[in-house]
């Protein structure tokens, strides 16, 4: 039960077919929920706990990315990629990952997936972006510019770009051709943005191709990334960790016990609550339509799910 | 096994009995009763009112017989019509639910292009707000332009002025120029009052005119002073010869050792200084 009340959900992710989610925590250990059984007529206590848990890794999972056919998981120095096929027909008792990344990235705190050339981009400890391919699993290149380590990253599909944004508070773009540094965004230079009170971390970022949002210590803003100007700052109090844009709208969690919704001009729609105190992850099935739901996990063993995005629908516990 | 068809048997007839009676009060007994009082009446040996009577009545009871027929009729008529009534409506409920279905779906669509103009329009206004902050290129045109005027008149003005500058430093130079000649001349002229009275011969080196041959000067040849310049010496003493009169002036050199000095013309005397300036300009 203790055990329970110290567990912290970093990371979710949804299968390919969209009727799974991995979840992720602190202990090192991912948990499959089936979201079929959750959402079906005939859910029940049980139907909310996971049909799978297996211990990943030794450190806590900070990230988790889907991609066809395969779940990546990065622990504390290494990546691991299981078969969703074979997680879902739940073959347990020492799973063996099918694969393991050959090198050593101290604390990888996020990881992101490059459709275009099926590469895979690992921000960790050790200020690196480091982009790997996926078919072989050899890194290809390493992007260095960061003075401290990488909270996030994101990539922009249009224009074959990684940015990524770090504990030194500034928000790179990289081109992955050349693995230059095209731009470099101090954002808690900006006074509009600027937080000196919480610090000048970038915790959160995401891309639409044309506009970025970036927060964390500086406040949560929408950039055009044509001008590389602020164009909106979203007045939320905490720190936000995710954030993502969903049709119109803008969806982000961080330090308050809620998921804001706020409309691009700036101001924030709704906050609806949910019960873990503090979020660390936000994640929207997108690949199922029936099971399209929003999921937040956070500093607590529940994961809330959203059937609707205006309340929350009920919990799966770890 | 009898026992049980027996049964089965008895509970089939008792169904059928039942749903065959279950129209109204009595109307299978009705029929039986007409029945048995037509055989009766067949076979009665009763008087003729009797079975007169008896005969109405059984055409009474005919008549009830069939009225009901008649009636159960119409109830099957009815529901018939109503069967049909219900389908239709059934199928109109149909028809709607799927019209509905398209409604719905189109609506969705229809919230989905317009979410996605929402965001547009918000994307735009964001970037709005940008470039609002940014002046006005109109504005800063015309400023531009203003500023531009102004700096080609200060340069004008500066043109001017420094045009001024040049003319006023030439005229100064000039005056203090000839001031110094003047004064030069008036030094010299104190040496050479005393020697004015003798007479030379002009040996004319040089003439300004469009030859530029040399020339001796004649007697009566007229000279037109600009036109003469004295250099060099011959060393004659010549007498002054006073003016003959005659249009235009006459110029006589006047030489003395070892330096011919000027020129007596009509309008005075021009000493070398003089003359040679003439030269120069």
């Amino acid at each position: 039960i203790e055990r329970l009340l110290h567990m912290s959900v970093f990371s979710q992710s949804f299968s390919p077919c969209g009727k799974f989610l991995a979840a992720g925590n602190n202990y090192g250990e991912i948990a499959l929920f089936s979201l079929s059984a959750a959402l079906g007529p005939d859910a029940n206590e049980l139907s909310q706990k996971p049909i799978l848990t297996f211990t990943a890794h030794e450190g806590p999972v900070f990230s988790l990315l889907s991609t066809d056919s395969h779940l990546l998981s990065a622990g504390n120095g290494e990546i691991s990629a299981w078969s969703w096929a074979e997680l879902i027909k739940k073959c347990l008792c020492a799973l063996p990952p099918s694969l393991r990344s050959s090198l050593e990235i101290p604390e990888i705190n996020a990881m992101a997936l490059n459709p275009a050339d099926n590469s895979l981009a690992v921000g960790g400890g050790d200020n690196n972006v480091h982009i790997m391919d996926l078919e072989n699993g050899a890194f290809k290149s390493v992007l260095q510019g960061h003075t401290d380590y990488i909270h996030c990253l994101s990539v922009r599909e249009r224009a074959s770009e990684v940015l990524s944004g770090g504990e030194d508070g500034a928000v790179r773009i990289w081109d992955t051709r050349t693995s230059q540094c095209v731009h470099c965004v101090e954002v808690y230079k900006y006074e509009t943005c600027a937080r000196p009170q919480h610090g000048k971390w970038i915790s959160c970022l995401t891309t639409d191709s044309d506009w970025m949002l970036c927060g964390g210590g500086p406040s949560l803003s929408l950039w055009h990334l044509r001008s590389m100007s602020p164009t909106s700052v979203f007045p939320l109090s905490g720190c936000q960790r995710q954030a993502t844009f969903y049709q119109d709208m803008i969806l982000t969690v961080g330090e308050g016990q809620c998921v804001s919704h706020c409309l691009m001009g700036g101001e924030v729609k709704a906050q609806i609550p949910c019960t873990p105190h503090s979020i660390n992850t936000l994640a929207i099935n997108t690949n199922s339509t029936e099971h399209r739901v929003l999921t937040v996990g956070g500093s607590s063993d529940h994961i809330d799910v959203f059937t609707n995005l205006s309340y929350k629908a009920f919990s799966l516990r770890f | 096994m009898r026992v049980d068809m027996g049964a089965v048997t008895d509970d089939e007839v008792i169904r059928k009995r039942l749903l065959i009676d279950g129209d109204g009060a009595g109307d299978d007994r009705r029929i039986n009763v007409l029945l048995k009082s037509f055989t009766k009446w067949c076979n009665s040996p009763a008087t003729p009112e009797e079975g007169f009577t008896q005969h109405q009545r059984m055409h009474g009871t005919l008549a009830q017989c069939e009225f009901s027929m008649l009636k159960t009729l119409m109830v099957y008529d009815m529901n018939i019509r109503e069967m049909e009534n219900y389908e239709k409506i059934y199928s109109n409920i149909e028809e709607n639910i799927t019209s509905a279905h398209e409604k719905i779906s189109e609506c969705k669509k229809e919230i989905q292009r317009a979410k996605r103009i929402r965001k547009n329009r918000q994307e735009y206004d964001a970037l709005a707000k940008v470039i609002q902050q940014h002046p006005d290129r109109h504005e800063t045109l015309k400023q531009l332009e203003a500023l531009d005027k102004e700096l080609q008149q200060l340069s004008d003005i500066k043109e001017n002025v420094d045009a001024k500058l040049e003319l006023r430093k030439k005229q100064f130079h000039v005056l203090l120029s000839t001031i110094q000649e003047l004064q030069q001349t008036l030094d010299s002229r104190d040496e050479q009052l005393h020697l004015v009275g003798v007479c030379g011969h002009l040996d004319v080196r040089q003439s300004l005119g469009p030859g530029g041959r040399t020339h001796q000067p004649q007697e009566g040849e007229h000279y037109r002073h600009n036109e003469v310049l004295v250099r060099g010496f011959k060393g004659h003493l010549v007498q002054p010869d006073t003016h003959r009169g005659g249009p235009g002036g006459r110029g006589q050199a006047v030489s003395t050792p070892p330096y011919v000095i000027g020129i007596q013309t009509q309008s005075g005397y021009l000493d070398m200084d003089y003359l040679y300036r003439l030269k120069v300009q």
